[in-house]
């Protein structure tokens, strides 16, 4: 069963992400963007092809794929069917130190000054929050501090954007916040990479930790879970990972809460084979959605964050309507 | 050797003693039940000899070992627990609850070796829970999920049951049902230790009776031994008539001591 939700997501995925590459504002027909894979088409094919399309997709899915995965793993963790990448305020950090980098315009110094700021927000938070991990035996204090932190970036960035001292500043600091994958290049999937790669390695080895604690942190230990161990883990591995997600597309929210409840009956409810199909729905989901934010032709280019949250939400309530969210 | 034994643990919270100088041991094969008014230490005694709290004063073993020691997976492989709260996050169906019974061995529920399988499948026979496999655990009564978490805790397999209060909040029927399986766990050759509230119960099924009062043992040893009127309104408070008619014995509680 599991098998073969994750083999249907994975067609599924990379039926999408050719869909991507074929549609746009110039469309191109199937061997056309067969030929530009293989770099034999003609040369405006295969820059659209490789330079614009393919990038953006790619994002779109690595992105999604690393908030699925996350939002899987911290639902695990914390046992709540609420928790998401940002409850760690991981997301809220690295937005926090992105809008700094705006706010003093810092950004124009070089085209990986932003993200990069970005990660180092995410891994800040990340180690605030793996310090009260090691000192509290309770989720609920991870909880509350996540919030605190998340609030506290909130209200820096806030500060910020009232001090901000133009409008273009303004503008570039909503811009930001409001999550996009447009303009992606692969020297920006190169550096999100090794963050990605590393935050998903790291949550894929806590799997079985997440099935125990599905029994209650106390029978979790009886049966041989290290729990602070396990804590650790889940916590730098989503924070690696949505940090990386967050430097490469901005916030872009719901994808991370939704993904894994929309898999959960097809996988038994097993907190440990929900990781990767939450991953595979979380990219084919901002992938689509990527897919109509292009092709809605708006005068100021929609946001994929906003769409996301505007197809998330009413998701999220009718799955917690339908009452199987919360026991 | 023991299965378990305490040397002398201790545990304090905010600087007020939880449990004091408790010092037992567990033999294979004998059912021992942990009896006390609440707040006498029960809980925190049970943790403390399992090794998840660190003793202020103190040490248990188990097989001999030091528990604070032995690893996480070491550990449950010598000792199964069945925790007071017992709540599961997620409806998983019954046989991937069992399973997670076979942590400590690698396994994960649908990725199990044909070993953990086996023991899964004598858990489930044991508790008579054939039939069961596919539920989602939320569509349980009280009485089914307890049996559930009891074959958890068997599929492990160890030599030493821990249970806190497997019989909470069950009709009568299931209360002796547990009992029942509890005993049989500890007839196969385990060390069961369990804590009870009901004692009529505790007269009827347990082979060993340890008595908590304040976070002290005050007494060890079986029924006969150690039920007596005044035990029971100096322990528990209460004023109760104990009558024997053959091996069998009744308790009938009155009321609150005067």
């Amino acid at each position: 069963m599991t098998a073969r939700a994750n083999a249907l997501l994975v067609l599924a995925l990379v039926g999408a992400v050719l869909l991507a590459l074929l549609l746009g504002s110039v469309p191109l027909s199937p061997v056309r963007v067969l030929s530009a894979l293989g770099l034999q088409g003609n040369p405006g094919d295969t820059l659209v092809v490789w330079q614009i399309r393919l990038p953006r997709a790619l994002a779109a899915a690595v992105v999604g794929a690393a908030l699925g995965m996350s939002g899987a793993a911290l639902q695990g963790l914390l046992r709540n069917p609420l928790a998401e990448p940002g409850i760690l305020g991981v997301s809220a950090t690295a937005a926090l130190f992105a809008t700094f980098v705006l706010f003093f315009g810092l950004a124009g110094a070089g085209p990986l000054v932003l993200p990069l700021a970005a990660i180092a927000g995410a891994l800040a938070a990340t180690l605030v929050v793996a310090v009260a991990a090691l000192r509290t035996r309770s989720a609920v204090t991870l909880i509350l501090v996540g919030i605190g932190l998340s609030s506290f970036s909130a209200a820096l960035m806030a500060l910020l954007m009232n001090l901000a001292p133009n409008p273009f500043t303004l503008a570039d600091m909503i811009n930001w916040t409001l999550g996009t994958v447009a303009n992606r290049s692969f020297a920006d999937l190169a550096y999100a990479a090794p963050f990605l790669a590393i935050g998903g390695a790291i949550l894929l080895t806590t799997r079985r930790g997440l099935a125990a604690l599905a029994l209650g942190e106390e029978a979790a230990e009886g049966v041989g879970l290290d729990l602070r161990r396990q804590r650790l883990a889940v916590i730098l591995g989503a924070g690696l990972a949505t940090g990386a997600a967050v430097s490469l597309a901005g916030a872009i929210g719901f994808v991370g809460i939704v993904a894994p409840h929309l898999v959960r009956p097809f996988v038994g409810y097993d907190p440990a084979r929900l990781l990767a199909p939450s991953a595979l729905l979380g990219a084919l989901v901002l992938v689509l959605a990527d897919i109509g934010v292009r092709l809605l032709s708006t005068d100021s280019e929609l946001r994929l964050g906003v769409v996301a949250a505007l197809i998330g939400a009413p998701i999220f309530v009718w799955i917690a309507a339908r009452g199987r969210l919360v026991r | 050797m023991s299965v378990l034994e305490a040397r002398g643990l201790a545990y304090r919270a905010e600087g007020r003693p939880l449990v004091e100088d408790a010092s037992f041991r567990l033999e294979p094969g004998e059912l021992t039940m942990l009896i006390g008014p609440n707040g006498s230490g029960k809980s925190t005694l049970l943790r403390l000899a399992l090794g998840l709290l660190a003793p202020a004063a103190g040490e248990a073993l188990i097989d001999g070992a030091s528990v604070r020691s032995l690893s996480p997976m070491a550990r449950a492989r010598k000792a199964a627990y069945l925790p007071q709260t017992r709540p599961l996050a997620w409806p998983m169906p019954v046989r991937d609850v069992i399973a997670l019974g076979r942590f400590a061995y690698g396994a994960a529920p649908g990725r199990l070796a044909a070993e953990d399988a086996a023991a899964v499948a004598r858990a489930i026979a044991a508790c008579r829970l054939a039939g069961f496999e596919d539920r989602a655990a939320d569509t349980l009564s009280g009485g089914e999920l307890a049996r559930v978490h009891l074959a958890r805790a068997l599929a492990a397999e160890a030599p030493l049951l821990v249970a806190d209060e497997p019989v909470a909040a069950l009709d009568p029927r299931y209360q002796h049902e547990v009992a029942q399986l509890f005993a049989a766990a500890a007839h196969e050759g385990r060390g069961v230790l369990t804590v009870v509230h009901d004692l009529t119960l505790a007269a009827r099924y347990a082979d060993r009776l340890i008595w908590m009062k304040n976070g002290r043992i005050v007494a060890d040893g079986s029924v006969a031994e150690t039920m007596t009127a005044e035990r029971l309104a100096h322990v528990f408070g209460i004023e109760a008539e104990i009558a024997h008619s053959g091996s069998r014995m009744s308790l009938t509680v009155a009321g609150p001591a005067r």
